[in-house]
C-alpha cells in the first residue's frame, strides 16, 4: 500500500508531474483508437493530395498536420503510430522483467556460479554500442512486431537484472531475510516473496526509463527500415520518409518528431518523479 | 649498471624510430604513388544506385550497369548506333552466307592494353566460353542468347564461321560480348583486374563494394573507326544506395554525375532553382516499367484476376503525382518509335467497377465491400530499396484496396531483390527493363523456355501460342515479317497480361557544371564518358 501511496503522491506532486502523466494518459488512448475503431483513423493513399502542407480547416482532421509523398495523412499516421511506438515498448519492457528478474534474482541470490555466469553474459551484451544488437539482430530475423520486440529485449533485460541482483545482494544480510530463512522458508520463496517486493519501487522507475529508451530505439530501427514493416505506421519511418523533403516539405518531419518528442519526454519526467518520491535515498519526497 | 645505459638508450630511439616509421610509410607511399585523388579536374565522379554485379564479359548478367561499363572495358564484336541499329566494332564485315552460317571478319588493328592484337583465337575462344562453357567455372548467363549456335570455329587468319542449328535473325543484335584474351577464359570470374586484358578505351582499376574506378586506357586503339581516346584520367563510380545520400552528395560536389538516379522530384528541383550550378538533360528513355506476376501463384493464374488488377490501377495519377510526370503511359514492351513498338488497343483504362466485377467472377468476392477490413484476396510485391519504387508500389497498393485487394509493399536490398526473383520467391514484382534493341527481348522474357538462369522470364509465365510465334520471329530473316510476328506476339501478351506496362521513363542526367560533354542516350549508355572534360 506504501508503494502506490508514495506512487500517487509522486504523480501529483508538481504541475510538470501533473501534466506529463495528462501527455502519457492521451498518448495511451490515442494507442488505443485504431483498435477499438479502425475507421477512425483512414491511412488512405490520395495521390493528388502528394505532400500538401497542413490545412487548419476543423471540420477535415486529414489535413491537420499536411500529407505525405504518396497523399496519406500525416495527422492519422501520427496517431496510428502511438499504438505501435507504446505496444512495442510495452511488450518489450515486459519481455525484458520477465527475463531479468528472475536471472537477476539467481545471480544475486549468493550462489557464486550463478552470479559469475550471469554477470559475465550481462558484460558481453553490455561491451556492445546499445543499438548495435538490436540492428543486428533485426537484419538477420527480418522485420516485424515480434522480432522488434525480441531484438530490443535481448539487451534490454539487462537493467533490470542488474538492479534486482544488486537489490537482494543489498537484502540478503536483513534481519527480516534471516528471520524468513530461520522460520524455514524455501530459497525461492525469501526471494520472490520477501525480498523481490522491496526491489520494486526502483523496479517501477527502471520501467518509466526503460520504456522511454524503447520507444526511442523503436523509432531508430523504423528509422534505418529495420522496424515493424510498412502496414505499420510508426514515427520513426515517417520521420525517415521525411529525411528527403526537410527543405520543402518540412511538416513531414515536425510533427512525427513533436509526438515522439512529448512521448520521450513525458515519461521521462514520470520516471524522474518516481524516483525522487520512491528512493528513500533522495529525500526529496 | 651505468655502461648499459647507453645500450637502453640506443634500443629505446631504435624502437622509437621504428614506430615512427611504421606510422609514416603510408603516407609517403601515398605521395610517391600516382593518386587517383591527385587532381580532381582528371576524376569525374559519377553516382551509381547499385554495384555492378560483373563486368567480367563471360558473366555480365541483366544488370544496367554491368552492361554501361562491358563496352567502356572490352570492345565487343557489335555495338549500337544511337538509333538502335548494330554497328561494327571489333567485327569489320558479318556476313549470313546462308541462313545458318555466319562468317565474321575481325578488324585489324586492335589491341588489348598488354599490347598483342585482338585476333580470330581471341574471338573464337571467347563466345566458345560463353555458348558452351568451360570446365570448372561457371557457365555463363549469356549462354541463352546463343542457344541456336551449334559451332564456333576459326576459318582463316582474320574469320571465324558461327554454325546454328536453326536460322537466327537476333544473332547479331547478340554479338555484343567483350572479347577477352584466349589466355585470360582460364581465370575464375572476375579475376581480371589489373591483367591489361581491356581493350576498351578505360581500364579497370578497382572494382569494391563501394567503388569502382576505371582508367583512361593510352593504348586505346579505337580512335580510328569512330571511338576517342577518353579525356579524362579517371572516372570513379561511387556506390550510394540511398537516394538521399545521392542526391545530398551531388549537391555537396562530392560526385559530379548522376543518370537516372535521381528522384523526379528532385529532378524537377535540379531544373527549376538549381539551374545555376547543375545541368539537367532529358530524353525518352528505352526504358519500360512494369508490374510483374508470378504464375506459380495461384491467385494470378486466373487472367481476370491480372485484368482487374490492370483495371483498378490508375498509372496516370502515378505518373503524375509520384513521378512528377516524367515519362508517358506505356501499353506494350517497346515505346513508340522503336522499330517494334506495338499499339495496343486492348489498354486497360482505369475502371474501378470493372475490376470489382471481374474479381468478382473470378470468384473473389468482397463480402464486407471495399471499406470493410476483409479484403477480396491479399498479395504482396517486392521492390528493390530505392526510394521512388517503393512510393509507386505503396500507390498501387493504395489503388489495389480501392477494389478489396490488399497489397503488402515488401522492400528488399537490390541483391536480395534479384536473387529472390531469380529463385521464383516473388508474387507480384515491379522492376523496369532499360536498353532493349531487338524484338527478340520478348523471347528473353516470355519464352517458356527462358527461364532463370538462361532467361528472364521470371514469372514461368508459359503460352504455347507465344512461344511457337517468338520462336517464328527468332527464324525469321525478314524485317517486316519479323516484325508482324512479333506484333502478334505483343497482341497475346496484352491479352494475357504477365506484365502490366506501367510507364516509359524520361532518362535524365543532372550534373555540375564543371562536366561538360556528357550525352544522354536512349538506353542509358555511357559511352560518351570518352568526350566528358571536367573543369
Amino acid at each position: 500500500m506504501t508503494l502506490f501511496k508514495n506512487m500517487r503522491h509522486a504523480l501529483l506532486r508538481d504541475t510538470v508531474t501533473k501534466l506529463s502523466m495528462l501527455v502519457v494518459v492521451l498518448w495511451l488512448c490515442v494507442a488505443l483508437l485504431p483498435h477499438a475503431l479502425p475507421e477512425l483513423l483512414p491511412l488512405d493513399i490520395d495521390l493528388p493530395k502528394t505532400r500538401m502542407a497542413p490545412q487548419w480547416n476543423l471540420s477535415e482532421p486529414s489535413g491537420w498536420f499536411g500529407y505525405d509523398s504518396v497523399g496519406t495523412s500525416v495527422f492519422y499516421q501520427v496517431l496510428s503510430g502511438a499504438g505501435v511506438s507504446l505496444s512495442v515498448g510495452l511488450c518489450t519492457v515486459l519481455l525484458s522483467f520477465a527475463i531479468g528478474i528472475p536471472l537477476g534474482a539467481l545471480a544475486g541470490s549468493g550462489r557464486r556460479y550463478f552470479d559469475v555466469l550471469i554477470t559475465r553474459l550481462m558484460d558481453i551484451l553490455l561491451s556492445f554500442p546499445p543499438l548495435v544488437l538490436p540492428i543486428a539482430l533485426t537484419a538477420l530475423l527480418g522485420g516485424g512486431f515480434l522480432n522488434v520486440v525480441v531484438a530490443l529485449t535481448v539487451s534490454g533485460w539487462i537493467g533490470s537484472a542488474k538492479l534486482v541482483r544488486a537489490e537482494f545482494r543489498a537484502l540478503d544480510k536483513r534481519e527480516f531475510v534471516e528471520a524468513a530463512r530461520a522460520l524455514g522458508a524455501t530459497p525461492r520463496r525469501v526471494m520472490f516473496v520477501h525480498m523481490l517486493p522491496h526491489a520494486a519501487s526502483s523496479l517501477l522507475v527502471h520501467a518509466s526509463f526503460s520504456l522511454a529508451g524503447v520507444i526511442l530505439a523503436e523509432a531508430g530501427l523504423s528509422f534505418l527500415g529495420l522496424g515493424l514493416g510498412d502496414e505499420h505506421p510508426s514515427w520513426g519511418a515517417s520521420l525517415s520518409e521525411a529525411r528527403a523533403y526537410l527543405l520543402e516539405s518540412p511538416h513531414l518531419a515536425i510533427f512525427p518528431s513533436l509526438a515522439l518528442l512529448s512521448l520521450v519526454l513525458a515519461l521521462n519526467f514520470l520516471a524522474e518523479s518516481l524516483r525522487a518520491s520512491l528512493d528513500p535515498k533522495a529525500g526529496s519526497a | 649498471m651505468f655502461h648499459f645505459s647507453w645500450l637502453r638508450a640506443f634500443v629505446g630511439r631504435l624502437c622509437l624510430s621504428f614506430l615512427l616509421a611504421v606510422l609514416l610509410l603510408p603516407h609517403f607511399r601515398a605521395l610517391a604513388a600516382p593518386s587517383i585523388q591527385a587532381s580532381l579536374a582528371e576524376t569525374l565522379r559519377v553516382g551509381f544506385e547499385t554495384r555492378p554485379r560483373s563486368v567480367d564479359p563471360r558473366f555480365v548478367a541483366t544488370d544496367a550497369n554491368s552492361q554501361y561499363l562491358e563496352p567502356l572495358l572490352h570492345l565487343p564484336l557489335v555495338g549500337f548506333s544511337e538509333s538502335g541499329e548494330p554497328q561494327e566494332i571489333v567485327a569489320e564485315k558479318i556476313q549470313f552466307t546462308d541462313p545458318l552460317t555466319v562468317v565474321v571478319k575481325i578488324r585489324d588493328g586492335i589491341r588489348f592494353a598488354q599490347g598483342r592484337s585482338i585476333d580470330v583465337d581471341d574471338v573464337v575462344a571467347t563466345y566458345k566460353f560463353v555458348c558452351f562453357g568451360a570446365l570448372g567455372l561457371p557457365p555463363s548467363p549469356r549462354r541463352g542468347a546463343f542457344e541456336r549456335v551449334k559451332n564456333i570455329e576459326k576459318v582463316s587468319p582474320s574469320e571465324m564461321r558461327l554454325v546454328l542449328s536453326e536460322p537466327d535473325a537476333s544473332l547479331i543484335s547478340n554479338l555484343t560480348v567483350g572479347i577477352l584474351p584466349k589466355e585470360a577464359l582460364s581465370r575464375k570470374p572476375d579475376d581480371l583486374v589489373g591483367l591489361g586484358f581491356e581493350s576498351g578505351p578505360f581500364l579497370l582499376k578497382k572494382a569494391a563494394d563501394d567503388e569502382w574506378i576505371i582508367q583512361r586506357n593510352g593504348k586505346y586503339t579505337g580512335a580510328p573507326f569512330g571511338g576517342m581516346l577518353p579525356r579524362v584520367e579517371n572516372v570513379v563510380f561511387k556506390i550510394l544506395t540511398d537516394n538521399n545520400t545521392r542526391y545530398a552528395a551531388l549537391l555537396k560536389g562530392e560526385i559530379d554525375l548522376l543518370q537516372n538516379s535521381v528522384d523526379s522530384d528532385k529532378v524537377v528541383e535540379f531544373q527549376n532553382r538549381r539551374a545555376g550550378e547543375f545541368e539537367v538533360q532529358l530524353k525518352t528513355s528505352d526504358s519500360t516499367a512494369f508490374l510483374a506476376f508470378n504464375f506459380r501463384h495461384k491467385l494470378f493464374q486466373d487472367v481476370r484476376v491480372r485484368r482487374a488488377i490492370a483495371l483498378a490501377m490508375n498509372r496516370a495519377e502515378i505518373l503524375k503525382f509520384t513521378l512528377q510526370g516524367l515519362g508517358q503511359e506505356a501499353n506494350s514492351m517497346f515505346p513508340p518509335g522503336h522499330a517494334f513498338h506495338f499499339e495496343n488497343k486492348n489498354s486497360a483504362e482505369h475502371n474501378l467497377r470493372e475490376a470489382e466485377l471481374l474479381l468478382d467472377l473470378a470468384g473473389l468476392k468482397d463480402s464486407d465491400g471495399s471499406a470493410g477490413p476483409q479484403p477480396r484476396a491479399t498479395f504482396n510485391i517486392k521492390v528493390p530499396l530505392n526510394r521512388e519504387r517503393i512510393a509507386v508500389a505503396k500507390a498501387i497498393a493504395g489503388q489495389l484496396k480501392k477494389v478489396g485487394l490488399k497489397v503488402k509493399v515488401e522492400v528488399l536490398e537490390f541483391n536480395t531483390f534479384m536473387k529472390h526473383l531469380n529463385n521464383g520467391n516473388v508474387q507480384a514484382w515491379i522492376a523496369p527493363w532499360t536498353g532493349y534493341k531487338d524484338g527478340d527481348h520478348l523471347h528473353f522474357v516470355f519464352h517458356s523456355k527462358r527461364t532463370p538462369p538462361s532467361g528472364a522470364n521470371r514469372g514461368f509465365y508459359s503460352n504455347a501460342m507465344l512461344d511457337e510465334l517468338l520462336d517464328k520471329a527468332k527464324s525469321e530473316a525478314s524485317l517486316e515479317q519479323r516484325r508482324r510476328l512479333y506484333q502478334e506476339a505483343q497482341a497475346i501478351v496484352s491479352q494475357e497480361l504477365p506484365y502490366i506496362f506501367l510507364w516509359h521513363r524520361v532518362g535524365h542526367v543532372v550534373h555540375s557544371r564543371r562536366v561538360s560533354g556528357f550525352r544522354i542516350f536512349a538506353d542509358g549508355r555511357y559511352t560518351s564518358l570518352t568526350q566528358v572534360q571536367v573543369r
